[in-house]
């Protein structure tokens, strides 16, 4: 029986379909597309996916402690980028997961998958490489030298899409009011503020309320890697995940391999450049506080490791809804602030109550 | 004649976004499907089907498949809720705030398997599977009906698994 799987959908697709064949998109994209081509198709189901969630984290943390003993004895960096580096594993130890399910299962004895690229790749084995901006595209493709292997961040094309504008921007802010968490901080009234990442309005409205508040400039994001990087030095990564996932070693260094050696060599030299930009900025400028509501870009890395080595207090202010639960944020992300500043009572006790060392307010 | 003004907001499909997720892409869109059928077997509701922004790592696929008494909107959320009469969400994010900032007569639904949700989240009820979360959405809609807080299956999720 032939598994056809469908990320991009092209009408090529057809001449393979026949009637032992399996159509499972991959993507809701996909899916619609098929629905309309009139291409019959199932989902992936539970049985398709593993259940491994829970001990992700704790086994990620493990990990992580090696790397940074490995590679940046003297810098905890790479534990400040720790949201990135565990978004990077988790996706690919995910995606690897189904890839290797379904490649194991003894229903299927040929598979094809259908790419961003719009070509159809046949699977002889499983060749490995980066190649389209499809993550799971990287398990089914040969690799190709000469081009890039890797995208960090979806590319442009794959935004310009005809969806609609962002979901209201402007209009949620006000409601989310971050200016208003300020009046929690009075002993920051008239003192020199820095937000980390912010919009006009925001600053226009706090300098109306007597906040001198200025804005961290947008650094942009680095999605490029350089071509002359040579990794091969996460050998014990690509072990672990072997023993823990099954995911084998060759898979992992085929996969795994540029990004992190992206984020070894180019990624967190370039958080220390930055950091020593604002080391300077920070020391000219004199801000008496910096106010974060994410750190998402190795600016931010940078500017909050600044703030903290010329001890000026950090602020993490909460937005959207303050509902989630996430296991790693109150060890890793929340607690290195000197305050957090809650929307609501509940969630402050909430915040608390997970054993908060910092001055939650 | 169309009467009961309806308005869902989805969450936003991750792709392959460097992030954590509480849904997976395709279990989502099968949902999502389930509750489209739904909607449609309504006819005299006129609902309004929210899209996705710009931003959003997939394209939407529902901008093509909304039809009759589901109509695809990209208007903005706050105009949107002025007109909605009843408020349909189906996982505790940002819209959901919004909704009740602005006073909204909204219901919220969220699955048992979806972790990293804090337990007793106001105004959040934690349904066992698509049936149930139906169930109470027709119950809200054709008789305004919100599940008391005797009703809210609460802490069923297996909160102890979670580090700390």
């Amino acid at each position: 029986m032939k598994l056809i799987l469908v990320e991009s959908y092209n009408e090529k697709i057809k001449d393979y379909i026949s009637h032992d064949s399996d159509v499972v998109p991959l993507n809701p994209t996909a899916s619609c597309e098929l629905e309309k081509a009139r291409i019959v198709h199932r989902s992936l189901s539970r049985h398709d996916h593993l259940e491994w969630d829970d001990n992700f984290h704790e086994w990620l943390e493990t990990w992580l402690k090696l790397f940074e003993f490995h590679h940046f004895n003297r810098s905890n960096i790479a534990h400040d980028c720790y949201a990135i580096i565990s978004g990077i594993i988790y996706n690919f130890v995910e995606k690897g997961l189904v890839y290797h399910k379904l490649m194991n299962n003894k229903k299927y004895d040929d598979f094809l998958y259908c790419g961003y690229e719009k070509q159809i790749i046949k699977v002889f084995e499983p060749a490995l490489a980066f190649k389209g901006t499809g993550l799971l595209f990287n398990f089914f493709c040969e690799p190709e030298d000469g081009k890039e292997k890797f995208v960090f961040r979806a590319d442009n094309e794959l935004f310009d899409r005809l969806t609609p504008r962002f979901r209201d921007r402007a209009y949620i802010r006000p409601v989310l009011d971050y200016i208003r968490c300020l009046r929690f901080l009075p002993a920051y009234r008239k003192k020199k503020i820095l937000f980390a990442n912010c919009i006009p309005s925001e600053i226009r409205d706090a300098k109306l309320k007597g906040y001198h508040v200025d804005v961290l400039k947008n650094f942009g994001y680095m999605s490029k890697v350089d071509p002359g990087l040579k990794g091969g030095i996460h050998y014990s990564l690509y072990k672990n995940i072997e023993d823990k996932f099954g995911i084998p070693i060759h898979t992992c260094n085929f996969v795994l391999d540029d990004i992190l050696t992206y984020f070894t060599y180019q990624y967190i030299p370039m958080v220390g450049t930055y950091e020593e930009y604002f080391d300077k900025m920070f020391r000219c400028k004199k801000y008496d506080c910096v106010v974060f509501r994410h750190r998402s870009d190795h600016y931010h890395f940078a500017a909050f490791r600044a703030a903290k080595t010329l001890k000026i207090p950090t602020v993490y202010l909460h937005h959207g809804w303050d509902a989630y639960n996430f296991p790693f944020v109150y060890k890793e992300r929340r607690g290195v602030y000197e305050h957090e500043v809650c929307l609501t009572k509940d969630y402050k006790e909430f915040v608390i109550s997970k054993g908060a060392k910092h001055n939650v307010i | 004649m169309l009467s009961k003004k309806v308005l869902y907001v989805p969450l936003t499909y991750s792709g392959d976004s460097v992030g954590f997720r509480t849904w997976k892409d395709m279990g989502y869109y099968d949902w999502q499907d389930r509750l489209f059928g739904f909607f449609l077997e309504y006819d005299s509701w006129d609902v309004t089907w929210k899209g996705l922004p710009r931003s959003c790592h997939v394209e939407d696929p529902w901008q093509y498949k909304c039809k009759r008494n589901v109509k695809y909107s990209s208007a903005s959320l706050v105009s949107e809720l002025k007109k909605a009469e009843y408020v349909y969400l189906d996982f505790a994010s940002t819209p959901l705030l919004d909704c009740v900032k602005a006073g909204s007569n909204f219901l919220c639904t969220i699955f048992e398997g979806q972790k990293y949700l804090r337990p007793n989240v106001p105004g959040v009820v934690v349904v066992k599977d698509a049936s149930d979360a139906l169930e109470l959405l027709f119950d809200f809609v054709a008789a305004n009906i919100k599940p008391s807080i005797d009703e809210i299956v609460l802490n069923k999720v297996d909160w102890k698994k979670e580090i700390l």
